[in-house]
């Protein structure tokens, strides 16, 4: 359970509402956006090298785990990112995914890890979101490489991040980093921000 | 003054309805939008420009563009100044403010000048055989000079306040150029699919079709390029990016493209980059860079008014602006004749000095039917005019053209001059390509290549336009084919152009009866034909000796306009071919790029990220100093009042050990190990047993490199009977996670194990001191605290306020204490909360600077001794190595050298006066009077002022250290002219039997 008295998000100290940037004289409604996720649980599982166990018969509340870069299996609760050979991270705004993993993956095959609290999440969205992750990272985003539904690791302007590519209408992008780094990574981005102006929201 | 140097031309680039006024040299001209700085000077009857870098000779325009090597201007003043930006490239903008260079005290009278008077003692080389004698003038009088005498312009020393950023991207074809062949190729891969990206220098797209006289499809080439350029943009899988420069061809195919973003934009916000760095990974690359009119050396040809003639033209035809009035058009062939005829056009009759005996070309015709003058086998042997060239001494050539029959003096202010075209290859030779020489155009074209990477066009030597636009055309389509998969084909128009007759091979006038004027090779870097003579005749045979002797096609020019006149001279004289004396090297950037660019954002904040713990506001609210501990920002003390860091040291490291305090651990390194082998891996990179280390229980490791060196060292946790929590020191965390990451995949692959990193994922406080105790009671009233149910190295779960926490039994600063775990998200509320239940027990935080007098006192070793060179032995950790069991750099430990009885070990110093602090770093020495070199004995590791004795405490590495007990030495830091007598005393300076951390 979370307790939303005492939890303070990675970001709590940078993340301000407003608009910022070059916003003025566009439409609100298309400009970009930045939000901090917060609550939001992340578990890395690990299938032991002497595990002989079948990856592609197992799901989690339904979804298989995804076998080569840059998939994402997901459902409007879960997302599962290839993260690595035997390697996954799993994602969601539900507690219960603790317990969805446990019940389908046995501790003698896999190393589940909660990873909850160790990660800073940032949301962009908006057209220019793309424009504004080509300033920092050097992944091929074209549209013929990386979709919806893609994720990737890489760095942010030497910042190691996970992006998710979770909607292509507005395009939507997760952006995980280390919790530490956080405010330098939200400040990064939201740099990157201000060429298009951008709302926090 | 007016700008009487236009033309009546009204079919050009410029919006004449918009003036833009600027200053150049503090008077006021105008232009108008669509202008460079260069073309506005000029039209403004400007040619003084700034002066040369050797000889401060004057200097004007020589081309239009990158190829520009004189016009040198520092642009904007204040924050905003910038030296050496070539006049040629600087967009016009409203109050632009441009002054010129390398001169005082002005452009017009310039001391310097006396350089060129005296330039028979400044040959090439001279600076490698003067200011060697008398040696002692080296520091106080020669360096100062040259250091003042250095460099063109002024570099500003405020920050720069503009905003540069970088940009990553990606395609199929990148097209570097839009003259024919770039649009070509540009439209023919876009057309078949290929996503495409096309660069272009200049402010507008088309390259020579906006100045060439042909057709394409029956079009005028501008309007065919201008077409070609609207379906592009419409075009959704094509770039467009003008004003921006690719300069650097590397690896993989990776380019570097400098883009100028808002420079030509007034007032522009303060959001949009001025400047933008492009990284483009291309699966192809079409290098259609074009090609450079090569200038021709003759007496005194760097005066200002004398221009490349495609430079006179494209002034005349796009920016509606004359070089001259009363010009000498000078060539070795035919193209030099659109200059001629464009002036004609223009109402002004040019004089054609043609080096050839003859030409039947189109162009050649054209100007003979428009009534030009045209005298052949002739040429300009000298020039005349201080501050403009006034009047030019031509003359007819001998058969042999080695000298002139005649010479004449004929007025002029402009001279217009031709050598032919160099294939712009400098990306193709980055990219690794091998060049060979084409001689029927005299000069270097790309030939073998090494990357994906392909020249079209004049940079590939085609210098018609039909062969330009075939090949672009095949080159996009082949290109774009072979990742489109495709076979879309575009069609390759129907091209009219001129025919044109070969060239003179010749470069290089003779020189005028009985006169010895400059012939200039390199006019940005002074180098004159005598200087390559000198070069050659001093022996040196290499182009590359000959380049760094002469500075021949060096520094920001690059040789743009000189490397291949430079090496036919060189040829000539060594009585070889061109290519048997081979190129230089091509080397990146091609033209100059700004420092801000490269930079990008990491500037101020963003320099380089940060890390911050979840406690890092309160600490900050707390008044906290901060030290960075890698990227970590960690405080260091937390002073009150005006306390200073000594005084606020001692308050928080004596609170700790009268009462309680909190320290933040968060950025200690954690790492969470599962799987049935977890056991086993500790067991073997861990020097101390593992094995039976029961669930619950903490206990303290040391790993050694390899080599048999500490590594690093810290407490682990069995969590349960397969997960392990291990801690690691700040800096060696991630280094210990890829130090087991690479054990467990190549190493050992059989061990079960999974190692992640959770220094993440928990916030850490230690609760150190007497009161500790006491303070954690009130915090976990379920809890047993006793002992006997909590002993030292004893883990507990506990909750508060319904939030799961981990205490474990742990002490770094040699007190009782308890170091307390939890999810991240919930360390301020902890680490509030302690602080709230402390107040009774005189709680107060503590540093980085507390927490390591604590453990110094102590004798714990921590960075300063675990420095790669400490064998355990050294640092009193022997007793942690097993003897029973392998583990990483045990056969190293059988050295020899590791067996020392001698070996340098873990001591402590207390100064003699038990005032004077010993500076880390210190030399022990016996005899601080001792002629040098005096045997150094060790040195000290780490230094605090001891809040248990209140004198100054210390503990070194010390030979024989064990045996030196009691023993006084000294101190000495000479580079401080410090010496500190001390004595020797036990490591453990405080609480040697460790009897605190147990009670």
């Amino acid at each position: 359970m979370i307790d939303s008295k005492n939890f303070l998000s990675p970001l709590h100290d940078d993340h301000k509402i407003g608009l910022f940037g070059n916003y003025q004289g566009k439409d609100k409604s298309n400009l970009l956006t930045v939000k901090e996720v917060k609550e939001i649980f992340i578990f890395q599982i690990v299938k032991y090298k002497n595990s002989g166990i079948d990856i592609s018969l197992l799901k989690i509340d339904g979804l298989e785990l995804p076998l080569a870069y840059p998939t994402v299996i997901s459902n409007s609760e879960i997302r599962i990112l290839w993260s690595g050979p035997n390697t996954w991270i799993v994602i969601s705004s539900n507690q219960s995914v603790e317990n969805k993993i446990n019940s389908s993956l046995k501790n003698e095959d896999f190393a589940i890890t909660n990873l909850s609290h160790s990660r800073a999440v940032i949301e962009i969205s908006g057209k220019n979101s793309i424009d504004v992750l080509k300033k920092g990272t050097s992944l091929n985003l074209n549209s013929s490489e990386f979709t919806k539904n893609n994720s990737a690791n890489s760095s942010y302007n030497g910042i190691s991040f996970i992006v998710d590519f979770t909607d292509d209408n507005p395009l939507t992008f997760r952006l995980f980093c280390l919790r530490s780094f956080g405010g330098s990574f939200y400040h990064s981005i939201t740099d990157a921000a201000l060429e298009y102006g951008y709302a926090c929201e | 003054m007016t700008q009487s140097y236009r033309t009546k031309n009204t079919n050009s680039f410029l919006n004449k309805s918009k003036v833009i006024n600027f200053k150049f040299n503090a008077e006021n001209y105008q232009g108008y939008e669509g202008d460079t700085l260069a073309s506005a000077l000029i039209a403004n009857g400007i040619h003084l420009v700034g002066r040369s870098f050797k000889y401060h000779r004057p200097r004007g325009f020589l081309g239009v563009g990158v190829e520009e090597p004189n016009a040198m201007v520092q642009l904007h003043e204040g924050d905003r100044s910038e030296p050496n930006i070539m006049a040629t490239e600087v967009e016009l903008v409203e109050g632009l403010i441009a002054n010129s260079q390398n001169c005082w005290p002005s452009v017009k009278f310039d001391i310097g000048e006396v350089n060129n008077l005296l330039n028979r003692f400044f040959p090439a080389g001279f600076y490698y055989k003067t200011f060697m004698w008398p040696k002692s003038f080296w520091m106080k009088i020669y360096e100062p000079i040259i250091r003042r005498a250095a460099g063109m312009g002024v570099a500003s020393l405020t920050p720069d306040p503009d905003r540069y950023e970088h940009n990553y991207e990606h395609c199929d074809v990148l097209v570097v150029g839009s003259g024919p062949s770039g649009l070509a190729s540009a439209l023919a891969a876009a057309n078949n699919g290929a996503k495409v990206i096309l660069a272009e220098d200049k402010a507008r797209f088309g390259g020579s079709l906006l100045t060439d006289e042909v057709t394409i499809n029956n079009k005028p080439g501008k309007e065919w390029a201008e077409e070609t350029i609207r379906h592009l943009e419409s075009l959704p899988n094509v770039i467009l990016k003008s004003r921006s420069q690719v300069f650097g061809y590397y690896d993989h195919n990776m380019t570097v493209m400098f883009e100028r973003v808002s420079d030509h934009i007034e007032n522009p916000s303060e959001y949009i980059p001025r400047q933008r760095l492009h990284y483009i990974r291309a699966g192809e690359v079409v290098v259609s860079t074009g090609s450079i009119e090569r200038p021709l050396s003759f007496g005194n040809n760097d005066r200002p008014g004398i221009f490349l003639a495609s430079a006179a033209n494209e002034y005349m035809k796009i920016y509606e602006t004359l070089v001259g009035k009363n010009p000498i058009i000078f060539t070795n062939n035919d193209t030099a004749y659109l200059s001629a005829i464009e002036f004609k056009k223009n109402n002004i009759s040019p004089l054609v000095l043609d080096i050839r005996n003859s030409s039947s070309g189109d162009l050649v015709k054209e100007a003979q039917s428009l009534g030009i003058e045209i005298r052949f086998s002739s040429g300009v042997a000298n020039t005349k005019g201080h501050l403009k060239v006034k009047s030019a001494t031509i003359g007819k050539l001998n058969s042999s053209k080695d000298a002139f029959i005649d010479l004449e003096e004929v007025d002029c202010d402009c001279i217009c001059m031709s050598g032919g075209w160099t294939p712009t290859v400098h990306l193709s030779s980055q990219a690794g390509n091998k060049l060979k020489f084409d001689k029927n155009i005299d000069a270097f074209i790309p030939d073998k290549k090494r990357q994906k990477e392909t020249a079209v066009g004049s940079a590939n030597g085609s210098f018609t336009l039909k062969k330009s636009l075939a090949e672009g055309f095949q080159a996009g389509f082949d290109l774009s084919n072979s990742i489109t998969l495709k076979n879309n084909k575009s069609e390759v128009p129907v091209s009219k152009e001129s025919e044109t007759e070969t060239h003179e091979k010749i470069w290089c006038m003779p020189l005028p009866n009985g006169k010895k004027p400059k012939r200039f090779i390199d006019f940005q870097n002074d180098v004159a034909v005598s200087d390559v003579e000198l070069a050659v005749r001093e022996g040196f045979r290499s182009i590359e000796h000959v380049k760094r002797y002469t500075t021949l096609g060096m520094a920001g020019d690059q040789g743009k306009t000189s490397n291949l006149n430079g090496l036919q001279h060189v040829s000539n004289i060594q009585k070889k071919i061109v290519p048997e004396v081979g190129h230089t090297t091509f080397r990146p950037p091609y033209t100059p790029v700004t420092i801000g660019t490269i930079v990008g954002r990491e500037v101020g904040n963003h320099f380089q990220p940060t890390r911050k713990t979840p406690t890092h506001k309160w600490h900050e609210k707390n008044n906290a100093v901060y030290t960075n501990a890698g990227l970590w920002l960690r405080p260091r003390y937390y002073p009150r009042g005006n306390e200073n860091m000594s005084e606020a040291v001692n308050r928080e490291s004596l609170n700790v050990r009268k009462n309680v305090g909190i320290c933040d651990v968060t950025s200690l390194g954690k790492i969470d190990i599962k799987g049935p082998d977890s056991a086993e891996l500790l067991n073997r990179v861990y020097t101390n047993a593992w094995l039976k280390l029961p669930v619950g229980k903490a206990r303290y490791g040391v790993m050694l490199r390899e080599d048999g060196m500490v590594f690093d060292d810290g407490t682990t946790t069995r969590l349960s009977e397969n997960h392990f929590h291990m801690t690691t020191t700040t800096a060696q965390a991630a280094n210990v996670l890829s130090h087991l990451e690479h054990y467990l995949q190549v190493v050992w692959p059989e061990l079960n194990v999974n190692v992640v990193s959770s220094t993440e994922q928990f916030s850490g406080a230690a609760v150190a001191g007497p009161k500790s105790r006491d303070l954690m009671k009130k915090l976990f009233p379920n809890i047993d605290f006793s002992t006997e149910n909590f002993p030292f190295m004893g883990v507990k779960d506990a909750e508060i306020d319904g939030i799961k926490v981990k205490i474990y039994r742990i002490s770094f600063s040699g007190e009782l204490a308890y170091e307390v775990n939890v999810d991240s998200n919930y360390g301020l509320f902890i680490w509030s909360e302690i602080i709230k239940m402390g107040e009774e027990f005189g709680i107060q935080p503590y540093g980085t600077e507390a927490l390591a007098t604590l453990r110094i006192e102590m004798g714990h070793v921590s960075g300063p001794e675990l420095d790669g060179r400490a064998i355990p032995y050294d640092i009193g950790l022997h007793g942690m190595v097993s003897q029973k069991k392998d583990f990483i750099g045990k056969r190293s430990l059988e050295k020899l050298a590791f067996n020392d009885p001698e070996r340098q070990t873990l001591v402590g110093l207390v100064p003699i006066d038990k005032k004077t602090k010993i500076p880390e770093g210190s030399h022990l020495v016996k005899d601080d009077k001792a002629k040098l070199p005096n045997p150094k004995l060790g040195h000290v590791s780490s230094s605090c002022w001891s809040v248990e004795y209140n004198n100054p405490f210390s503990i070194a590495v010390l030979k024989d250290g064990k045996n030196k007990i009691g023993q006084k030495l000294f101190a000495v830091a000479p580079l401080k002219n410090i010496s500190v007598p001390v004595e020797v005393v036990s490591s453990h300076y405080v609480d040697p039997k460790g009897e605190r951390v147990r009670v």
